[in-house]
């Protein structure tokens, strides 16, 4: 029986490690796996909390009070909330120095997908162009992955640009406010996609709409912000207690992943890990490694690898994430609604804007989020505070917001490397990033197309209001380490195996080859079992 | 007696309900059961007894039935109270009250004391919808065939009393207006006597089938109340200025019809300048006459927070009572006022270092009222990040995250969307007179002195 060591527990790490012990190997996991707060009071409603606990300030703004937002605070329209702070949270000693990027890592149990807003979005051949694979080879692992983590979704306009899977569970019902955007849309799809070559439809998302594997169907509790205390809505982590069940699974938590161990025939034959706790420091051996700890972590470990075998710091070229912007908007016929919080928060509905060429195409996940934090909003209005409330009790059910999403491409600007410090620590990441010069034109043709099309829908855009998020903001970083056919240094080939070290894999989205408008986090589960499936031949288990 | 039953209150986190529950209390009634769609009230003293919370609703009967079941004695406060429209005072105060009368029924409770008003009793109540409710509801439980009493108190002052802290706001002004000739007589009664009164009526069985009306030791006019509020405020005795009525009237009933339920005052409300408000002696009122309040340390408990200077209220609570009542005209809870200071102590709004014109706006806002509309509408324009603002986000945080104002941040019911856009056109509208009042007062100093 061969072993395999994966490091992170994040979306990549865990469909992977799933896949690899179903084909009967041994898997060893390394996470530093930082743990959230168990659920509290999983009876009640979002309203209800706020009613009925007895410290409900305490849950929704933290005990520091760092979820208030005030005036000056750099806060977002919706922040991650204080119990959920865990998931950003990085250990003593790891260091990163950025520009042109604000970079996020997460070392939690589950990884970043445990704040994810569960919006499950298929690449197609359009997307796929520059990868030495296409939606072929992922398409059954993409159906595979959907009944396992239960997706909701149907088929309608948007199969135009995403292909529609296998095992799609009925959606959860819409709120009020989608509802009328639909059919409003609806009424107008013919002129939207011959004028502005937009569509509309459901968006495919990773929530329950029935029970599956003792998880509960969504309630519309109106918590998904704050954690579904059903899980409802999937995490990583819902698969890594599955994996638990498998006496081939060992866990080992609280240690970061440093470095392999190479040895001259270019093999890997330990990963050098520190445990958290003490500060030792542990070789843990295996057959094979696979690198599943975001496209920063992994890159790090490799360049760290790099350095101590070939003595060498290098570039690893390629970085790339999706540009983000937040439209918040008005549909006036919403206005004068009593909001009703009991709905599923995120985004249920999605729109595309085709692009000039294939691989343009522009996403927007439209939300029309109720359980945000209000004051963090409310201060952005353009009256005093007293008449900004008054004003959004009003407007509250008639609010929504628009992420638009843009593609982005390798270039060599955009890059990771290392910055050696100690002999025994690990080293620095650094992480460069200059925007393409057309940046700010595809951001307002985008911004422009899609305000043309919401007031198609009825719906109006305030002025002054829309942001656009820096770079790094969306947390969908890939390239680093792409796919290529030809052996290449510091690339990895179709199968995701490094061409530098021949029993390292990597299973995030470092090996992306370009980055369409979508999130990747779907992808990344489908690819990770794709790897396991071709690459990891069966085990005969005794 | 008293002890051993199971007495539940509605509307008990109101103005009477929050001091009927504490005299409860105080009268060792060891379990009492209390209704209210809004949050628990929280009391050091009440420690050891049983006072429990039900969140519920009144029109919701489902929602507090199981409760009620196992109760010997139903006192029933809620009501809606404030501006609202004809149809929900009705749909509350009316309907409310006869399916609480179905519940007692349904469960087997017997004993029901309705609290109703002295206005209840006015001839005339076609533009009053609230008292003309009132007695329909009082109607219905005369003929509910349960062991009733009512009670009818009559103005009733004290800490939160909305009324009293209106009256005052009058009393305060440079001129005094006073409706009418002045010399409707009234017999003001403190919420904590209505509280006892009521306790009383629990074990006293006589009063079944009776209307007993609550009211304080003195009967005196307006002119009279008006002219000791002045002297407890510390303001100089003017002459009242008399309003007629008759000018007053016609135009609140025209504004009515317009605007129903909108309304700071409504012409029924200014029925208690035309009718005499004194009662009869009763029983009740002669148990606990020797102990009840007068008239001058009624008026001084009805002072609102922020004119008050008692030595347990911090600057802090005022202040967070004061920015409470500007954002959602609501008083808060002592857990509030916690989390308010807490929130200090952990740096929040101070953390930025405030200049002394910051510090200007504040100490000007903090006197509430239109001081503090101004304020907050320059400090949105001029000083958006400065230490007024973050005080009053933070005041918004706290108030949407806790039982003490999330419902505020809703609509009660839906409107239509053209009467939604008025709205917001005219709380526009409000904030650009706000905001050339801020720049003519605040403008000046800000261009000399606004450095650190």
């Amino acid at each position: 029986m061969k072993r395999v060591v994966v490091v992170g527990s994040g979306a990549s790490g865990v469909h992977f490690a799933l896949n690899a012990l179903e084909r009967g190997w041994a898997v060893t996991m390394v996470d530093v796996g930082k743990k959230g707060a168990p659920a509290v009071e999983p009876e009640l409603d979002f309203d209800s909390m706020k009613a009925e606990m007895k410290d409900p300030l305490d849950y929704f703004l933290g005990e520091d009070f760092s979820g208030a937002l005030l005036p000056n605070s750099e806060g977002e329209y919706y922040g991650i909330p204080p119990h959920k702070q865990y998931i950003f949270e990085v250990p003593a000693g790891e260091s990163i120095d950025t520009r042109g990027f604000e970079a996020l890592r997460s070392y939690a149990l589950g990884g970043l997908a445990e704040a994810w807003t569960g919006g499950a979005y298929p690449l197609n051949d359009d997307d796929m162009a520059g990868f030495p694979i296409g939606y072929k080879d992922l398409e059954p692992h993409y159906s595979a992955v959907a009944k396992e983590i239960g997706l909701t979704g149907v088929d309608d306009d948007m199969a135009r640009f995403f292909p529609v899977q296998d095992h799609l569970m009925e959606p959860v019902a819409m709120d009020e406010h989608g509802e009328y955007l639909k059919l409003r849309y609806e009424e107008k799809r013919a002129r939207i996609w011959s004028l502005d070559r937009a569509v509309m439809g459901r968006s495919l998302v990773a929530v329950l709409s029935r029970d599956q594997d003792g998880r509960e169907a969504c309630n519309k509790s109106g918590r998904c912000l704050w954690g579904c205390p059903r899980k409802a809505l999937y995490t990583p982590s819902i698969t890594l207690e599955k994996l638990k069940t498998f006496e081939r699974f060992t866990y080992l938590d609280g240690r970061l992943g440093e470095w392999l161990e190479v040895k001259d025939n270019g093999e890997a034959e330990a990963l050098m890990v520190r445990c958290l706790g003490n500060g030792t420091r542990e070789r843990i051996e295996a057959d094979r490694f696979v690198l599943a700890a975001g496209t920063l972590s992994s890159s790090r470990l490799f360049l760290d690898t790099w350095r101590r075998w070939k003595q060498e710091v290098v570039k690893l070229e390629g970085l790339m994430d999706n540009r983000q912007i937040l439209m918040p908007f008005l549909t006036p016929a919403m206005i004068g609604k009593r909001c009703d919080t009991h709905n599923y928060q995120y985004h249920q509905l999605m729109m595309a804007l085709e692009g000039e060429a294939p691989d343009e195409m522009v996403h927007c996940q439209i939300t029309t989020l109720k359980s945000a934090q209000l004051h963090a909003i409310l201060q952005n209005a353009p009256v005093d505070l007293r008449g900004a409330l008054s004003i959004f009790r009003v407007i509250r059910t008639a609010l929504g917001l628009v992420n638009i999403n843009l593609r982005d491409k390798p270039r060599k600007t955009n890059y990771v490397t290392i910055e050696p410090r100690g002999a025994d620590e690990t080293s620095k990441l650094v992480v460069r990033y200059e925007p393409d010069v057309r940046d700010s034109m595809r951001i307002k043709k985008a911004c422009r197309r899609v305000k043309r099309v919401l007031r198609r829908l009825g719906c109006v855009v305030p002025p002054g209001m829309t942001r656009i998020r820096p770079m790094g903001a969306s947390v969908h970083y890939a390239g680093t380490l792409p796919m290529t056919e030809e052996p290449t240094l510091f690339k990895v080939g179709k199968d995701c195996r490094s061409y530098d070290i021949g029993n390292l894999y990597f299973a995030d989205g470092s090996t992306f080859c370009n980055l369409p408008a979508k999130n990747l986090t779907y992808t990344l589960m489908a690819n990770a079992r794709r790897i396991a499936s071709e690459s990891f031949e069966e085990q005969v288990i005794d | 007696m008293i002890e051993a039953k199971r007495i539940f209150v509605t509307g008990a986190s109101g103005f009477i309900g929050r001091s009927l529950v504490e005299q409860l209390v105080v009268a060792r009634c060891r379990d009492v059961v209390c209704l209210s769609r809004h949050a628990e009230v929280r009391n050091e003293s009440w420690d050891g007894a049983e006072v429990q919370w039900v969140r519920g609703d009144l029109l919701r009967p489902g929602s507090y039935q199981n409760k009620l079941r196992d109760s010997d004695v139903v006192i029933h406060l809620g009501a809606s109270t404030g501006n609202h429209t004809a149809a929900e005072y009705r749909q509350v105060n009316f309907e409310g009250t006869k399916g609480l009368i179905a519940s007692c029924h349904e469960v087997g409770v017997k004993r029901f004391i309705f609290v109703s008003t002295v206005a209840a009793g006015y001839g005339d109540l076609h533009d009053y919808p609230y008292a003309l409710a009132k007695r329909d509801a009082e109607e219905a439980v005369k003929g509910s065939g349960l062991e009733a009493t009512i009670v009818r108190p009559t103005l009733v002052l004290g800490p939160g009393s909305r009324i009293g802290e209106s009256l005052l706001k009058f009393a305060r002004l440079p001129l005094v207006p006073v409706l009418g000739d002045g010399n409707a007589m009234i017999q003001p009664i403190h919420v904590d006597d209505v509280a006892r009164g009521l306790v009383e009526l629990v074990a006293d069985r006589t009063t079944i089938g009776e209307t007993i009306e609550l009211g304080g030791r003195e009967v005196l006019n307006w002119n009279e109340w008006f002219r000791r509020a002045r002297r407890i405020t510390g303001k100089g005795i003017v002459r009242p200025l008399h309003v007629p009525l008759w000018l007053i009237l016609p135009i609140l009933r025209g504004l009515e019809r317009i605007a129903e339920g909108k309304l700071p005052v409504t012409a029924g409300q200014l029925s208690v300048f035309r009718h005499d408000s004194s009662i009869e002696v009763n029983s009740i009122l002669n148990r606990i006459r020797d102990d009840m309040r007068d008239v001058d340390s009624m008026i001084a408990d009805s002072m609102p927070a922020d004119k008050l200077n008692r030595s347990e209220v911090t600057e802090l609570d005022r202040e967070c009572e004061i920015f409470a009542q500007h954002l959602i005209n609501q008083s808060v809870s002592e857990y509030l006022f916690e989390e308010y200071r807490r929130a200090h102590e952990k740096g929040g709004p101070l953390s930025n270092e405030p200049t002394s014109f910051d510090n200007h706006v504040l100490r000007f806002a903090r006197r509430g009222g239109w001081r503090l509309s101004v304020a907050d509408a320059y400090a949105r324009m001029f000083i958006p990040t400065g230490i007024l603002r973050r005080k009053l986000v933070l005041a918004m945080a706290l108030l949407e995250n806790s039982a003490d104002g999330a419902d505020r941040f809703n609509l009660e019911k839906s409107v239509r969307p053209i009467t939604g856009m008025f709205q917001i056109i005219g709380w526009g509208m409000r904030y650009v007179v706000l905001l050339i009042f801020g720049v003519a007062l605040f403008g000046p100093r800000h261009l000399i002195g606004g450095g650190r």
